[in-house]
């Protein structure tokens, strides 16, 4: 299994305020799969996501990366986690404002050892006569293209996406989640996509659905579609 | 490959560019100032202490009725120094000065030739350059002295007359007047011998401690009094022609020293204030990287490397601009009533630690500070902007009573509490500063006016030795007892003037001293401020002539500006003193007594002349008040422009919505800038009162290198002045903040996000 998380349970806030977000999650990620998880506003999905990429401390529990256990307090072995294995996709982008489309790329592509080819990235990415704006003068999808470039570049075994497609349009979303299915294809990443976007989850291999910070439906996707056709 | 984040860097800087450019003004003033007055007045004190080293300056001079050979001389006081013969003769100039020459000297007290040669024809004559100067003479000119005409060959300064008072009592050297010049022999034997004074200068062969020096002294005194008609004698460290050059230079560091620590202050403050700033706009993106598999250590260096570059480049420049210009205008300053041989620059390498690495240590602290702690933050509460602590302060929504306006202004202060304190805390030290300089100006102004008021009677005379024949005095007159003690204070010897009241004073009928026992003192509050003396406390002062060491209990501290001053009755310090009971050496009354002979006059002090010193004072600190009021003034628009400008930065979204919703650009003011304002104004005003007294605190440490002491004083004229300085300044920043929160557009609302 690439991704394994066992009994993950996570709290926040104490006393009164103390609010239970995830209750115990038990759910496995094959190689090269696209998971989907669903779920209404307050489910957890996101909260799972961050504890995935550890950027998030856990309650209890356990999260393995290809066998290796996620753990905050081992800094060393997060870092290479980060550095080497995981790309982050933000609902938000948080693009760096000095920096061109290129050069924010590039940010991640110093961290790599096995980087993509980043002109070739560009391409595929429809940024190439982007490629030397600076975000504000991008469209929200260039802007979320060149935060996957930047995810990207650096071939990451997992790449979590944050309602990647979120504050897009109709065409603009297609565009990138067809992005997504190429990239699964073309280097064999596993993704893990969070959306309350039900119509997505017909491109995924697996869709987990969650509420009220609990599995209520963990299936593959035996019909799975071509991103292009996928409409809501 | 090459870390690409630095590319960011030029373009945030650029992109900030109006911050870091005020915040480089903020160092590169403070840096230029402080370390063109050190290195300017360091240099001319090693100018001087070379001088004092390489021609030969006197340990001490002594003048005699009648002429006396050198060597006999050194038969009476001993062998372990040099005499030497400096006979001078006061004469009359064509253009209605006085001039004072001297034969030229070959071992003590060397002349230093500026310009010109010494003296070698008759018709010769080496003028001080501060004379030739006020004359309007140069080489080449010619000048009728003692009604023969000489052509100016040299010009020359006197390390016995850096400050050339025609009496060591004089207060003020006016050169205007009087000078000093060096003529040739055979010009000076030609002079009539009734109009020389019989003056001698002596060097020690070896270096002497305090207490020897005072030892010898009581020697060359006794036995020169006993055998060669001792008129005076004056060691270099009472010198008043010497002794207050270093002092000067030593007040104006201090002051330098002190200005640079509050400007270290506020530039501390605002580099922490704009990194916060800096960090809360970029929080997410730096989530962002260390989510990615940035090091944290990577992201500091990154984030430390502007302040760190703005610093360094900065504080270069001001350290820079101080070493090849600015040094001038305080040398200048010094250079313009001494006399002092032409200054070589030399800089001490503490001033490179001071200039540039204290601030650059405490930017970095700062910094790390700041950052450092944010860092350590879970990269998901970076990347959700949640790096604040939830304030449950009472909200502003439940002060329902305030009404929208207020609350809404509440709540903006609130959300910008940091920028707010900076920028009170910003006001509170401009302020300080301008307080500094102003106040520093009208203290010394009341200081002059007071003086005279506070001179014991109109002509006081203090005599070098007792009249033989006092029988010519006015009755009215009143004769006590001065003498000159020393004190211990900060690691030197402070001087102070101990005055024994006669039974029958007429001028000093508020001091009691009738019952006061013989270890029993009153002193001068003045005394008492700058050496932090109380009522009950025990002083030791030693007799400079006598070497006698006096423990007293002080019992009374009593409102006299006249200087250092303890008081005791005329009786005990004639004890102290060893002298009969009717000896005396200080003579006060109102109107000026023409029967005592100008050769027993040791200082005559008129009224004026009281002031004159203190007024010779501020006009060589004039270009520091106005340097400090300046700083502060800018201080002032550099700190409100930054602050003010971060709020609204920082409010940019909210206006931006503001304005989606309807609101006009006064209204969005009135929500914005007005609290702004009406903060600043009341922190300047509220402010008052704690500058002053941190600067009533600050004072004495200012004045230490100086050998008397005077009040801080901020008028109401300065005070009303620091709030229209402050106003003003704060509603021309406003003015263009108007502007600049007309420019945010609403289509910034729309392009955010989040």
């Amino acid at each position: 299994m690439f991704v394994e998380v066992k009994n993950l349970k996570k709290d926040y806030g104490i006393g009164e305020n103390l609010v239970h977000v995830l209750k115990g999650l038990n759910f496995q990620l094959e190689k090269g799969e696209i998971c989907t998880v669903l779920g209404p506003s307050g489910a957890g999905k996101s909260t799972l996501l961050n504890l995935i990429g550890g950027i998030d401390t856990l309650t209890s529990g356990e999260i393995l990366i290809n066998g290796k256990k996620i753990e905050l307090d081992d800094k060393d072995g997060l870092l290479d986690y980060r550095r080497n294995h995981l790309g982050f996709v933000f609902q938000f982008y948080n693009l760096i404002p000095d920096l061109t489309v290129k050069e924010n790329i590039e940010v991640c592509e110093y961290l790599g050892s096995k980087s993509l080819n980043i002109d070739k990235l560009l391409s595929d990415l429809g940024l190439k006569e982007h490629q030397n704006k600076y975000p504000r003068q991008l469209s929200g999808g260039q802007q979320q293209r060149t935060s996957i470039g930047r995810a990207l570049i650096k071939t990451p075994t997992l790449l979590l996406c944050d309602e990647p497609t979120g504050a897009l349009d109709y065409d603009t979303s297609k565009e990138i989640l067809e992005l997504l299915e190429r990239v699964n294809h073309e280097y064999n990443t596993t993704i893990v996509i969070v959306t309350h976007n039900e119509a997505i989850s017909r491109m995924s291999d697996r869709v987990i659905h969650l509420k009220d910070g609990r599995i209520t439906k963990d299936e593959m996707n035996k019909n799975k579609i071509p991103a292009k056709e996928l409409a809501w | 490959m090459k870390n690409v984040l630095r590319k960011r860097l030029p373009r945030f800087l650029f992109r900030n560019i109006g911050i870091y450019l005020a915040l480089s003004c903020f160092i590169i003033l403070p840096v230029c100032f402080s370390a063109s007055y050190i290195v300017g007045n360091d240099s001319t004190k090693i100018t001087y202490n070379e001088m004092v080293e390489d021609y030969n300056q006197e340990d001490g001079n002594f003048t005699l009725g009648i002429y006396f050979p050198v060597g006999s001389l050194n038969d009476l006081i001993g062998d372990d120094l040099k005499i030497a013969d400096q006979c001078y003769a006061d004469l009359s100039v064509g253009n209605g000065s006085e001039i004072r020459v001297f034969k030229n000297r070959e071992e003590i007290n060397k002349p230093i030739v500026l310009d010109g040669t010494i003296p070698l024809a008759k018709d010769q004559i080496a003028l001080d350059k501060l004379y030739a100067e006020a004359q309007d003479l140069s080489i080449g000119d010619q000048i009728i002295v003692n009604n023969e005409k000489l052509t100016v060959c040299g010009i020359i300064c006197l390390p016995d007359y850096v400050v050339s008072l025609k009496n060591t009592g004089d207060m003020l050297a006016d050169r205007e007047i009087f000078g000093v010049a060096v003529v040739s022999d055979e010009f000076f034997d030609s002079i009539e011998p009734a109009t020389l004074t019989y003056s001698y200068a002596y060097h020690y062969n070896s270096r002497l401690d305090h207490d020897k020096i005072n030892e010898k002294s009581k020697e060359i005194v006794e036995a020169l009094g006993k055998n060669c008609y001792l008129m005076s004698h004056c060691v270099i460290a009472d010198n008043t022609r010497t002794n207050g050059v270093t002092s000067k230079m030593d007040m104006n560091i201090n002051t330098a020293k002190a200005f640079v620590i509050v400007s270290m202050l506020i530039t501390a403050f605002l580099f922490a204030l704009i990194s916060v700033h800096t960090f809360e706009e970029e929080c997410a993106f730096v989530g962002v990287l260390i989510a990615t598999g940035y090091k944290k250590g990577a992201i500091l260096r990154h984030y430390l490397t502007i302040p760190v570059l703005v610093t360094l480049v900065s504080s270069g420049i001001g350290l820079l601009l101080a070493l090849t210009v600015a040094y001038k205008m305080p040398v200048s300053s010094i250079y313009n009533y001494d006399t002092l041989p032409e200054m070589k620059l030399s800089s001490d390498p503490s001033i490179f630690i001071l200039m540039l690495g204290v601030p650059l240590v405490l930017v970095l602290l700062i910094n790390m500070i700041v950052f450092v702690r944010k860092l350590n933050l879970i990269p998901l509460k970076l990347i959700r902007r949640d790096i604040k602590k939830e304030s449950r302060s009472k909200s502003a929504h439940e002060m329902k009573k305030l009404g929208f306006i207020n609350r809404f202004r509440i709540r903006t202060v609130m959300r910008s509490k940091g920028q707010y304190i900076s920028l009170i805390i910003g006001v509170l030290l401009s302020g300080l500063l301008i307080m500094f300089g102003l106040g520093m100006r009208s203290s010394f102004d009341e200081y002059i006016e007071a003086l005279p008021d506070s001179a014991i009677a109109n002509y006081q005379y203090v005599l070098k030795m007792p009249l033989t024949d006092d029988t010519g005095l006015p009755a009215e007159v009143e004769k006590d007892t001065v003498s000159s003690y020393e004190i211990e204070y900060t690691n030197r010897m402070l001087a102070v003037n101990v005055l024994g009241i006669c039974e029958t004073t007429k001028y000093l009928k508020d001091i009691d001293v009738s019952k006061l026992g013989e270890n029993e003192v009153i002193i001068s509050d003045v005394m008492a401020e700058k050496l932090g003396i109380k009522v009950g406390d025990e002083i030791s002062i030693n007799n400079k002539l006598t070497l006698n060491a006096w423990k007293s209990t002080v019992v009374e501290i009593i409102d006299f500006k006249l200087g250092i001053y303890a008081f005791t009755s005329q009786q005990i310090l004639n004890q102290q003193l060893e002298k009969d009971n009717g000896y005396y050496n200080a003579i006060f009354s109102d109107n000026e007594i023409t029967t005592i002979d100008d050769n027993y006059v040791s200082i005559l002090m008129t009224r004026d002349k009281v002031a004159d010193s203190a007024r010779q004072m501020k006009s060589l600190m004039a270009s520091l008040i106005v340097m400090l009021t300046l700083v502060g003034i800018v201080c002032y628009v550099i700190v409100m422009f930054m602050l003010t400008k971060m709020v609204i930065e920082k409010n940019a979204l909210n206006i931006s919505l503001l304005k989606v919703f309807g609101y006009r650009n006064k209204e969005v003011n009135k929500l914005y800038l007005s609290m702004t304002e009406i903060m600043i104004i009341v922190a300047i005003v509220i402010f008052l009162p704690l500058q002053y007294f941190i600067m009533t605190k600050m004072w004495p440490n200012m004045l230490s290198s100086m050998s008397g002491f005077f009040y801080f004083k901020a008028t109401p004229l300065v005070l009303i002045a620091i709030v229209l300085i402050g106003t003003a300044t704060c509603l021309i920043t406003n003015m263009i903040h108007v502007k600049h929160v007309r420019n945010i557009a609403m289509t910034e609302a729309l392009k955010n996000r989040e």
